[in-house]
């Protein structure tokens, strides 16, 4: 497929074309240098270190590739992926269970050395959240993410977690009160 | 007003994806593609292929044998 044809296709056209095709012709490419940035970007945020993200990216891509089939097109494509992008990494985390927990510190850790210094109180501060989050459930964990970090509106955050705008304003709110309630000192 | 600390999650910066990341997930791509095909040529075109030509042999066998031809049900339905 020629390369400007790609550029003027939308999302939905090209998962199409990307169905009609026998492996990751031009096409899925297309799809995936459209989605990579974002992909990554939920990965590295719910699973905090890179080479956990680069699986679970990886991961996504390869779920898109094998079900390509199946998108039906009842939501934006760029939804869908996001839904399989945050599936995905709620998977790896529960597979990856509380044995990484260590890991994830020295992580963060590293994550905060590498902050920019020149506002040194706001990264310290996120940080710190990041750590007051690892108590939550995961799915409250990766809704409050998506909401506070990556700047996700309601009724994305409701297509992608299949609940009501209203459940997701709930969840979030419940969410906050929890952390409120464990961390006193901080004010939330 | 005190800052949401929430408003802070997005202060924490994201690295770039990793630059080996296409060509890692195009060989992912890749041995998905061939255990996939491994699977259909095992478990669909080799049986398939077995039983067709077991059923040749058979009947060449049979022929030889009794002088003989019986060809299977579906092909005496038609």
């Amino acid at each position: 497929m020629p390369e400007l044809e790609v550029i003027e296709q939308t999302d939905e056209q090209l998962a199409a074309e990307a169905a009609r095709e026998g492996s990751d012709g031009p096409a899925f490419v297309a799809l995936v240098e459209r989605f990579r940035q974002r992909v990554w970007r939920i990965c590295f945020r719910l699973l905090g270190n890179e080479q956990d993200a680069s699986d679970a990216a990886q991961e996504v891509f390869l779920r898109l590739f094998t079900h390509r089939t199946k998108f039906e097109g009842r939501s934006k494509y760029g939804t869908w992926v996001h839904a399989i992008a945050v599936r995905t990494c709620l998977t790896f985390r529960r597979g990856r269970g509380r044995r990484r927990s260590h890991e994830d510190t020295v992580s963060h850790e590293r994550w905060e050395m590498e902050q920019p210094t020149q506002e040194a109180s706001r990264p310290g501060l996120a940080i710190d959240l990041m750590r007051m989050l690892e108590t939550l459930d995961e799915e409250d964990r990766a809704m409050l993410i998506l909401k506070y970090a990556e700047s996700y509106d309601y009724e994305e955050l409701s297509e992608i977690f299949g609940l009501s705008v209203s459940a997701c304003k709930m969840r979030l709110l419940r969410a906050r009160e929890k952390l409120q309630q464990r961390f006193p000192e901080h004010t939330l | 007003m005190q800052p949401d600390l929430f408003d802070s999650l997005a202060d924490l910066e994201v690295p770039a994806p990793p630059e080996r990341f296409d060509e890692q997930l195009h060989q992912r791509v890749n041995r998905s593609l061939t255990t996939g095909q491994m699977i259909d040529l095992f478990a669909g075109a080799l049986p398939f292929a077995a039983v067709t030509f077991g059923r040749a042999f058979v009947g060449l066998v049979t022929l030889s044998l009794t002088g003989r031809y019986e060809p299977n049900s579906r092909s005496r339905r038609r």
